[in-house]
């Protein structure tokens, strides 16, 4: 439903010109939520920016619902605005107005009657679960709160797309968790097409469908979540789930154990095997783990463990592929076959 | 050692009535059109809506020239305007026009930054919403912006009651015009006493109902 095509957006500086984005090209898919991965100024937030033209692309296409609307003005524009949300990291709530009254901005200025914003704010209202906040002021809520309004305002005019620029970075964790569920649950009850942009893989693996990773204004790689978090070919992508998910044994350690060492990784249904209960029994070896981490994307489990495995040279060749057969890759770290 | 006819009371009675008038009337017009013009000055800087780097240096420029003359030199420059404007050059009604466009340019200044301190998150957020420049402006701009037009206003109102006594020196009357004429020039202790306590208190009025609106209306 959102496509865009070749889209660069070009800043100029005093003497030079800054390419935020260039070239890029995305698909997003109805009802999908889309997540933006990258470091900061990686030109996430301006690409996400042209979708509602809060930054005009310097070239390209962005068709939405079969139409381009990168020259989008006046009326047209404000129309088009009002099926997109938006919510930002710092929420920009207007501190002047209530609750009540920051979700019925912009279905006034759409030009519904008193009636149908009281009906339509007080749904919104139950839908964020702030049915008593209505008259408070932004600065007697917390951040949490500060952003289911914002949730609920990107909602009023029953927006099909909402973005999201870094919506849980000014959060604490678990209200990270509580803002992801309720984006959820908004995607799954109302269809409304999610894309959202965060510099912290978590957010990702909770809640998106597909990614694209960014790096330098470009789109390095981009696909299903969970391909890109298991698979990933990029080098920058390696990286980047590297510096998340970086554990090593300890050098010392891999020195004075005896026996061999393998990582193991695994993922999907074969997470949920009993593999090495197997590995034990069947080819009479004995294993220890030393270190290990399971994670869930989007509720598929993916697992990479340290074990160190001892028994008789034949026995262990024959452990360790067993393994390869049985997971998704073994990577024998120190080897005591000689 | 005055005239018998002199009556403190009636005097400053009066004194304060010409300065109310003067200086609500140059407020008055301080706050619409020192306030368009900041609006406009804000407006025409901002991406948002409709920047306009040409207009708005010019606007700035002409702005920074009448804020730059010391204000008892545009009391005589303007002699001519008021003359073409109120038909007179001397007393209240005529030393209202330099008033006005001296408070016009400060305002204009202290409007535009009060515009400029709102968040512009919230501007935008407000633009991606869908909104028209006008309901932003009315329904966001400038009631985020109030508490800090309010003491905008309060600082202009202040600065007017000191530039009114400065056009009393040429004729504007006032109280500025009897503490020059009687306690001054007539060495009358009292008048001179009496008329900077009065302005002494007004201006503490002024800036304790300033400050109090301000805070009703801030709700960080």
């Amino acid at each position: 439903m959102i496509e865009l095509k070749n889209i660069s957006v070009n800043f100029k500086q005093k003497d030079y010109e800054l390419h935020a984005v260039s070239d890029v090209s995305l698909k997003i898919k109805r009802g999908e939520i889309f997540g933006i991965v990258g470091s900061s100024g990686a030109g996430k937030s301006t690409l996400v920016r042209t979708i509602n033209l809060l930054e005009k692309p310097s070239s390209g296409e962005i068709i939405i619902d079969n139409k381009n609307i990168v020259n989008y003005k006046g009326s047209e524009l404000r129309e088009l605005r009002r099926g997109i949300g938006m919510i930002f990291q710092q929420f920009n709530l207007v501190e002047s107005k209530t609750v009540y009254d920051n979700i019925a901005f912009s279905l006034k200025t759409a030009g519904k009657t008193k009636s149908e914003i009281s009906t339509r704010v007080n749904e919104l209202l139950r839908v964020v679960g702030l049915i008593d906040k209505a008259e408070v002021y932004p600065s007697k809520l917390s951040g949490g709160q500060k952003q289911r309004v914002g949730i609920a305002r990107a909602m009023a005019n029953n927006a099909q797309i909402l973005l999201c620029d870094e919506p849980t970075s000014a959060l604490d964790i678990e209200t990270t968790a509580a803002i992801l569920k309720l984006l959820r649950d908004i995607n799954e009850e109302y269809e409304i097409t999610i894309v959202i942009i965060t510099h912290e893989l978590e957010v990702i693996k909770a809640i998106c469908n597909r990614v694209a990773v960014m790096d330098k204004g470009m789109v390095v790689e981009e696909g299903l979540v969970y391909d890109i978090f298991t698979k990933p070919k990029h080098d920058f992508t390696k990286k980047l789930l590297e510096h998340s998910s970086r554990f090593e044994l300890p050098k010392q350690l891999v020195k004075n154990l005896k026996g061999s060492i393998v990582k193991i990784k695994y993922i999907g249904e074969a997470a949920t095997d009993p593999v090495l209960s197997t590995l034990s029994t069947k080819y009479n070896v004995a294993f220890n783990i030393l270190h290990g981490k399971i994670e869930y994307i989007r509720d598929l489990p993916v697992g990479i463990l340290y074990v160190n495995i001892n028994g008789s040279d034949e026995s262990i060749i024959e452990a360790i592929e067993y393994l390869k057969n049985n997971t998704y890759s073994v990577e024998v770290v120190n080897c005591a076959i000689a | 050692m005055l005239s018998h006819n002199f009556n403190l009371f009636e005097e400053l009675t009066f004194a304060l009535n010409e300065t109310t008038l003067m200086v609500s009337v140059s407020l008055i017009f301080a706050i619409i059109i020192g306030g368009l013009l900041g609006l406009g000055l804000f407006l025409t800087s901002n991406h948002l809506f409709f920047k306009n780097r040409v207009l708005n240096e010019i606007s700035g420029f002409i702005i920074n020239i009448i804020r730059s003359i010391p204000f008892i030199i545009l009391l005589v420059l303007l002699i001519p305007l008021s003359k073409a404007i109120v038909h007179t050059t001397i007393g209240p009604s005529a030393v209202i026009v330099p008033l006005s466009v001296s408070a016009i340019a400060l305002f204009a200044r202290l409007s535009e930054a009060s515009f400029s301190n709102v968040s512009k998150g919230v501007l935008e957020a407000a633009v991606a919403s869908g909104a028209k420049a006008i309901d932003i402006i009315i329904g966001i701009l400038i009631p985020e912006a109030l508490s800090q037009l309010i003491n905008g206003i309060t600082i202009t109102a202040i600065s007017l009651i000191g530039y009114s006594a400065m056009a009393g020196t040429v004729g504007g009357g006032g109280i500025g015009n009897l503490a020059i004429r009687y306690g001054y020039q007539r060495y009358n202790t009292t008048v001179m006493v009496t008329s900077v306590v009065v302005l002494v208190i007004i201006v503490q009025v002024l800036q304790f109902l300033g400050d109090f609106s301000a805070k009703r209306v801030n709700k960080k």
